[in-house]
Order: C-alpha cells, then sequence, then structure tokens
C-alpha cells in the first residue's frame, strides 16, 4: 500500500484539489480537521457529512465538510449546534 | 497491507462510499481522547478524512461495518437528495451511532439527553465502527 505521508497535512493540490490516488491501494488524504470526526457519511455527489465525536466533547454536532478541511453547520447552525438543555 | 501506525492511520474509525467507488474513511486519534485514555486528552490535530479505492469487501474483516457504511449512504445520500425531512435521516444515523459508542463507554458523560438517561437507542445495532484495520488488496 502506499500511503500518502503529510508533514504537517499539507495536501498536494492539483487540478481536482488533491493528489490523484487513483489506484489501488493508495491512501488519499481528503480534509485534514481541527475537531476530530467521529462517523461520516458521503451523498452520491461527494459531500462529506460527518457528526464530530463526542469523547471530545465539541460544540457542534454535524458538519458538512468542505474544501479541505472547513467545517460547516449541517444541516443549520439551529440543528447542529448544542443547545444549553443538551450541554 | 497496511494496517495501522503512529503516523497517518492513528485510529481508522468510520467508513462511507461515496462516488467513483471510493471508500471514505475517518482517523481521529480515538485512541489518544480523554475517555480511552484515562482522562489525558493527548490527540493533536489534524483529523484526517482519507479516501482510498481497491477494497476488497468480500474478503475485508471489516465487512460488517463497511456493508454498514453502505447501507446508510444508499439510503441517506438518496433521501438527501429529495427533501428536508432525508436529511434529518443522516443525522440521525450518524449521531445514533456515536451516541452508541459513547453510552457503552461513559453514559455519565454523555452530551445527549437521550444517552444520558440510558434511553433507547434509535439504531441499537449501530456499533461503533472500530476499524482500526484498513484492509487493501
Amino acid at each position: 500500500m502506499v500511503a500518502t505521508i503529510l508533514t504537517g497535512c499539507a495536501l498536494t493540490p492539483t487540478d481536482n484539489g488533491f493528489k490523484k490516488a487513483n489506484h489501488a491501494g493508495d491512501l488519499q488524504i481528503v480534509a485534514c480537521l481541527d475537531q476530530a470526526p467521529g462517523n461520516l457519511t458521503v451523498t452520491s455527489e461527494g459531500r462529506i457529512i460527518a457528526s464530530l465525536h463526542q469523547h471530545f466533547s465539541p460544540e457542534l454536532r454535524v458538519v458538512e465538510i468542505v474544501g479541505d478541511g472547513e467545517l460547516k453547520l449541517f444541516p443549520n447552525p439551529a440543528w447542529s449546534a448544542l443547545d444549553a438543555d443538551s450541554r | 497491507m497496511q494496517t495501522q501506525d503512529d503516523a497517518l492511520l492513528k485510529w481508522a474509525d468510520a467508513f462511507s462510499f461515496g462516488p467513483d467507488d471510493w471508500c471514505y474513511v475517518v482517523i481521529n486519534q480515538l485512541h489518544l481522547d480523554p475517555v480511552l485514555n484515562a482522562g489525558a486528552d493527548m490527540a493533536q490535530p489534524p483529523f484526517l478524512i482519507a479516501r482510498f479505492k481497491g477494497c476488497n469487501f468480500k474478503r475485508s474483516t471489516l465487512k460488517n461495518e463497511l456493508l454498514f457504511n453502505l447501507d446508510v449512504r444508499s439510503r441517506s445520500g438518496n433521501a438527501l437528495d429529495r427533501s428536508t425531512h432525508a436529511a434529518q435521516t443522516v443525522q440521525n444515523l450518524t449521531i445514533s451511532a456515536t451516541i452508541t459508542a459513547h453510552t457503552k463507554l461513559r453514559p455519565d458523560l454523555s452530551r445527549t439527553p437521550a444517552a444520558r438517561s440510558g434511553g433507547e437507542l434509535e439504531h441499537p445495532r449501530l456499533m461503533w465502527s472500530t476499524g482500526a484495520l484498513i484492509s487493501v488488496s
């Protein structure tokens, strides 16, 4: 297996934004996050939706990962942000 | 065959299929979080989302987890395209999986009322996908 080892989480940009890894066994880094994700699902359009792992006591619950690691509240701030009762 | 290491594959924890036969994986250093590391948070960003191709699903020891994620994607992914209600399904599935794992470990620390009270989980079969192995042929 050929892994793309990161140095300081530097992505290798190409025309499509990331280093290509089209061969079996290549591991491609899609995004680098400041907070620990929990579970994820990827839509048929390639949108990445993830929970933030509860072990790290995140302030957000579900996010969409945009670009190389930006966290966008999903589906909206009211739903994704923990309210006072759930803290 | 690469499985786990301290440089890149620091606890591969969850999987999902995406378009074009990509299999996405979360790498979240879960073994270094306070709950699993004697209270000390030793995890350090960046946490990663990675993807790969060429997984031999039939032979994989992670067959159940991979199939599970496929099921989530096929249901929630399609639904997401159709309506807001379906988007809620996506959230419920992902959140339920996290709640399940957390409840089994430290329900008193849970940040959700349902898990704190030991309430019924919507998807009790959604166990933590502790994928320390990435099986790539």
